[in-house]
């Protein structure tokens, strides 16, 4: 007999019982969505960790190593010995000295003489953003490196009461007095996190705060390097060798480890509720088996006359155990889309997106590949071995 | 064709053995229309299990085209039963829930052969018993007598070398019984070899060749006069 065949008559006693055949697959469809479901989700959460691994698309991975200098001296951590240093690391791509990835960073001042520490956030361009009263930071106070300054509702009435008084007053930052031109609201923040309530044009800051800013250090490495191991390496012969090393510590806060860490947790946590999801695939895989012997007993006759006729003891266990297959396979398709269906619908309402892989796929197909196979062997054995005597008599 | 020598045959029934053929011999050769004719229980439908490959569990020899049965393997079994004969039984043995044609083209597809073919071999094999356009009829949408004419296109569609029919107009009236062996007289007229069983004398005085069994020995193997002959 064609192989074809086969597929076409089990795909017709498929057929001759409908309502059966889909009570049987409705087990392994809610087997499979719900282990999907919980793989896609997992699998989201963790590629959403990863992203924050800040690897480029290219591959390449950056972190950055920290110099804090001892007590209250201002001191710049990275010379070009360092630099250069680094740079002979062939994994090293980039090494670049920089003040802070986002703009953003804490600065000590006084506001008519009452002291703060603002969160400054270093404006590029013109800027404008959250702004209440006054004027933004405009392209000519940029182009010659006004000194000006936006301050928050809260730190203007702290220094002067109400938000008009401050337009045009006064702000003491690390040092350097810049001219309040705008009032932004409090909640004034970049991106989701990053709350600031100061801006200052980037160049005036940076030309009067050399020494703090310059205490980051950026390293971009080539694509599959270890940036924790390497990281760690180069920040410890800083610490040992480094040109102010007596000054200071060099910090590397490996952001990568503790990723990699959560990301394990939620893959253990996946893993676990998969293995507990995978018990109603054991349970739907039974169901198959008794409504596969049910068939069995019912076309004892069919069995007999097809032996009859010139089937093999082969073919017929075939016959049957093709038919458990298709049952649980198109189960798991019609599973491995409803999960899809039910991930997309939940990761709606997440802060994350699930992730479809064709790993997951692969895993439905062959799951339910499996469950046909494991629990048709048994019922497909009992037709084969069926006398053909007893039968037609 | 087919040469039985000393085959016997025994059932275990509980602790005792129930020995239904008892040293059976028997030649047929190729174009004879032969009945099997005995009383319930006389070991005439094991006989044609034999005869026909269902049964391998038997002692003695039987030797099929000079090939000894016995030796061969399960499969080969079902090859033999598959190109060699065609069975026809008492109550027609046709799945229900499948076609007219379906039914008849069953052991073709069992052969390996495209669908296209059997489709033209079956719609061919219909014609010749008498039912033409019922390709796609179900079994049960057909009378008694056509559906054993359609059990009849089914065992010669691979044009087996014999048929064995076990009681072919058991479950027939009288006049389709006549059909149906009219039908049987005109294959043999055309070459099958024809072995049925029955236990009705009217019937098996139509064929050319009647064995008598009783008890699980044969008791005469003579030739039928015909009455016109």
């Amino acid at each position: 007999m064609q192989t074809r065949e086969l597929f076409v008559s089990a795909f017709r006693s498929l057929l001759s019982n409908k309502r059966r055949s889909i009570l049987t697959m409705i087990g392994i469809i809610i087997g499979i969505a719900s282990v999907i479901t919980i793989l896609a989700l997992g699998d989201g959460a963790r590629v959403a960790m990863m992203k924050n691994l800040q690897a480029s698309t290219s591959g390449e991975q950056s972190t950055e190593i920290n110099f804090s200098p001892k007590g209250e001296n201002i001191i710049a951590g990275f010379k070009d010995d360092d630099l250069n240093r680094i740079r002979e690391n062939k994994q090293v791509t980039k090494a670049k000295i920089q003040s802070d990835d986002q703009g953003m960073l804490s600065a000590r001042g006084s506001v008519n003489g009452k002291n703060i520490s603002p969160a400054i956030y270093l404006s590029q361009s013109t800027n404008d953003d959250h702004l209440v009263t006054g004027h933004g930071i405009s392209k000519q106070d940029v182009l010659v490196s006004n000194p000006v300054a936006l301050v928050s509702q809260s730190i203007a009435k702290k220094g002067y009461k109400t938000t008009s008084n401050a337009i045009n007053a006064g702000i003491e930052i690390n040092g350097t007095t810049y001219t309040i031109v705008g009032i932004i609201s409090n909640d004034a923040s970049r991106g989701s996190y990053n709350t600031y309530n100061v801006v200052v044009p980037r160049q005036v800051f940076e030309a009067n705060n050399a020494d703090v800013s310059a205490n980051t250090l950026k390293l971009t490495f080539v694509a599959g390097a270890n940036v924790s191991k390497e990281t760690q390496k180069i920040a410890d012969q800083l610490n040992s060798s480094g040109s102010q090393h007596n000054a200071g510590s060099y910090d590397f806060f490996d952001m990568a480890a503790m990723l990699k860490g959560v990301s394990t947790v939620i893959k253990g946590i996946t893993y676990f509720i998969v293995a507990v999801a995978s018990i109603s695939l054991f349970i739907a895989g039974i169901g198959v088996m008794n409504m596969m012997y049910i068939a069995v007993s019912e076309r004892t006759q069919e069995i007999g006359i097809r032996m009859a006729v010139g089937a093999s003891q082969k073919q017929i266990l075939w016959q049957f155990l093709i038919e458990a297959v298709m049952l649980t396979l198109s189960g798991g398709m019609i599973g491995y889309l409803a999960g899809l269906g039910v991930a997309m619908g939940v990761s709606a309402f997440l802060p994350f997106k699930a992730s479809v892989s064709i790993s997951t796929f692969l895993l439905a197909f062959g799951t339910s590949t499996i469950v046909g196979l494991v629990f048709g062997i048994l019922p497909a054995k009992t037709a084969s071995n069926k006398n053909l005597i007893d039968i037609l008599r | 064709m087919i040469n039985l020598s000393a085959i016997s045959k025994s059932y275990r029934q509980g602790n005792d053995d129930y020995q239904v053929l008892h040293d059976i011999n028997l030649n047929i050769q190729a174009g004879e229309f032969v009945a099997i004719m005995g009383p319930s229980g006389s070991g005439k439908s094991t006989l044609i299990n034999i005869i026909g490959f269902l049964d391998q569990h038997f002692d003695g020899n039987y030797m099929f085209n000079n090939v000894k049965v016995s030796d061969l393997k399960r499969k080969q079994h079902a090859q033999l039963r598959n190109q060699s004969v065609g069975f026809i039984f008492q109550n027609f043995k046709l799945i229900t829930n499948q076609s007219v044609g379906e039914n008849v083209g069953l052991p073709l597809l069992y052969a390996g052969m495209k669908r296209r073919d059997i489709v033209s071999r079956v719609t061919e094999v219909l014609t010749q018993v008498g039912l033409p356009d019922s390709y796609k009829k179900l079994p049960k949408n057909l009378s008694g007598g056509q559906q054993q004419r359609v059990a009849i296109a089914r065992a010669i569609v691979t044009a087996p070398n014999f048929l064995v029919a076990d009681e072919p107009t058991g479950a027939l009236d009288s006049a389709t019984s006549a059909e149906i062996m009219a039908l049987f007289k005109n294959l043999n007229d055309r070459g099958t070899t024809v072995i049925m069983v029955t236990h009705d004398e009217q019937v098996a005085r139509q064929t050319n060749r009647l064995i008598k069994i009783l008890d699980g020995r044969i008791q005469s193997d003579e030739e039928v006069r015909h009455a016109n002959t």
